[in-house]
């Protein structure tokens, strides 16, 4: 396969809005987009749309405010993972020299995450077996490494600190608030032991990236290279326990590690999928960051903070930037591009060079990025 | 009168009072999941033989829902772990803020949930056991 770049990125602010569809938001982020990188729609080849839940066509929907190129859309919906989805489908057609210019663009609106309809049974089995909420499973793994371990709830706390403080320097951020341990700790309890600024909130957004080769993005010439080194993709795999998406994130990075030449000692930050504060910290042993069991550690040392060896979620997260489904995964990317061109402005990473992103769907899949300057 | 189970295809009750659960053992690989599936999680066979879960099984893990802001619909939920390894999420019973503690050795009850719309139904439990260190 031969070798991609991320020519441009492009984001509308996550949050909550009145006056605004999905469509918008897509629309918003493609154009950013597309200006970022230097193209106009119709040099756009193939297109690739992440939405969860919105119905079949949302891209497409995108597609018709921009122009009726005939460029050919392809929606996917992997829940959480849409948007990831759609980078890799898009990198994956310049790779593959099936086109030299491929757009990936993720849409969210509220009222319309993980609608489809479930049939009354199947509704009453979630009911019966205590299966309607996430924050509840998140809860559950945290209550487990709490007796396992012995973590403190403080240690989730310090993480949604960092987050929040990452968030409070990220403009499309839906929280652009810092919060004190305090507060966090002290905020409504969601389900034991995660309050309620542990917790990714509901709402809406847009994201979208365009890849190309080396040879047209030197042509543009809008800014510093940055290299898809290697994008991997896993389904969920059988593991011993009632939550195994820590085992399905290590398989993935094992492979994403292998195929890129590089692992997480050489990372100078890190995206990954922090539905809650809990679920971040399990993610820093699966993707190889410590031992199980020491994760605790680099949280109460601040070496995934500001400043920190690994510095992790640095726009804030899912927790502070926000998290409507369909575009997350590109919002990674978004962040991580631009840290890498070194124009993260107050939350810059200094000397950004590699980068990983690991995004988590629901059903389940696991996506590994590894980017590079 | 038989309580109204909200999925009768899921339990059996005993006489003392007390569940078992539905689930099953794959032929191929030994196993065991509830709720059934197509064919085995782990291997992919459809040589799937019925296995009852419990009534017996230690709390795994346990928290407490308070997604809702009324305090009155506020559930322990929790993780159960059969003899033979299936986990299994469930309401638990008990006071929502003094939840057992996870090791416990539970057994499956009938638990009743109460809907919006007034409308009640059965499903299953775990109950920490008499004379256990809750």
């Amino acid at each position: 396969m031969r070798e991609v770049v991320v020519a441009g990125v492009g984001m509308a602010r996550f949050g909550r809005y009145d006056d605004k569809t999905y469509i918008d938001h897509g629309v918003e982020a493609v154009q950013a987009a597309l200006a970022d990188a230097g193209l106009t729609w119709p040099e756009i080849q193939k297109a690739y749309c992440g939405a969860c839940g919105i119905g079949g066509f949302a891209g497409n929907q995108i597609g018709q405010e921009l122009g009726l190129t005939g460029v050919a859309i392809v929606n996917v919906d992997n829940a959480s993972a849409s948007g990831s989805s759609a980078f890799r489908q898009a990198y994956h057609a310049v790779a593959e020299e099936r086109c030299d210019i491929a757009m990936a663009m993720g849409t969210g609106q509220i009222g319309r995450q993980m609608t489809t309809p479930l049939s009354k049974g199947a509704m009453m089995k979630m009911q019966a077996g205590a299966q309607t909420n996430a924050m509840t499973i998140f809860a559950l793994v945290a209550q487990r490494r709490m007796h396992k371990y012995g973590t403190k709830p403080e240690v989730f706390g310090r993480i949604a600190v960092k987050s929040h403080w990452f968030g409070a320097r990220n403009p499309y951020a839906q929280f652009q608030r810092e919060a004190t341990l305090d507060q966090i700790m002290s905020g409504r309890m969601i389900a034991d032991p995660l309050t309620l600024y542990m917790c990714c909130p509901s709402g809406d957004g847009g994201a979208a990236a365009v890849v190309t080769t080396p040879a047209i993005a030197k042509r543009l010439g809008r800014h510093p290279l940055v290299r898809v080194k290697t994008s991997v993709m896993k389904g969920e795999v059988w593991g011993d326990g009632p939550w195994t998406m820590d085992l399905l994130t290590e398989l993935t990075a094992k492979e994403a590690y292998e195929k890129a030449g590089c692992g997480p000692e050489d990372f100078d930050l890190l995206q990954l999928h922090d539905a809650t504060a809990n679920e971040e910290l399990e993610y820093y042993e699966a993707l190889g960051l410590c031992k199980p069991g020491d994760a605790d550690k680099l949280v109460m040392d601040g070496e995934v903070g500001p400043g920190g060896r690994i510095p992790v979620n640095t726009d804030g997260g899912l927790i502070s930037r926000g998290h409507p489904l369909g575009p997350t995964g590109l919002a990674q990317t978004w962040e991580t591009v631009l840290q890498l061109r070194g124009e993260a402005g107050a939350r810059q990473v200094p000397d950004a060079k590699l980068a990983a992103i690991q995004m988590i769907g629901a059903g389940a899949v696991c996506f590994m990025t590894i980017l590079e300057r | 009168m038989s309580p109204n189970y909200l999925v009768p295809g899921w339990i059996v009750p005993l006489d003392d009072g007390r569940l078992k659960l539905i689930g099953q053992r794959c032929s191929g690989c030994g196993t065991q999941a509830f709720p059934r599936t197509t064919a085995c999680k782990k291997c992919s066979s459809t040589s799937l033989e019925q296995a009852l879960f419990g009534p017996d099984a230690i709390l795994y893990s346990v928290t407490t829902d308070r997604t809702s802001t009324s305090a009155e619909n506020h559930k322990l939920v929790g993780q159960a772990q059969f003899i033979d390894g299936a986990y299994v999420q469930g309401y638990v019973v008990g006071d929502v803020n003094h939840p057992p503690r996870i090791g416990a050795p539970i057994e499956l009850v009938p638990y009743e949930l109460r809907f919006s719309d007034g409308r009640t139904g059965t499903t299953y439990g775990f109950r920490v056991k008499e004379n256990a260190n809750a």
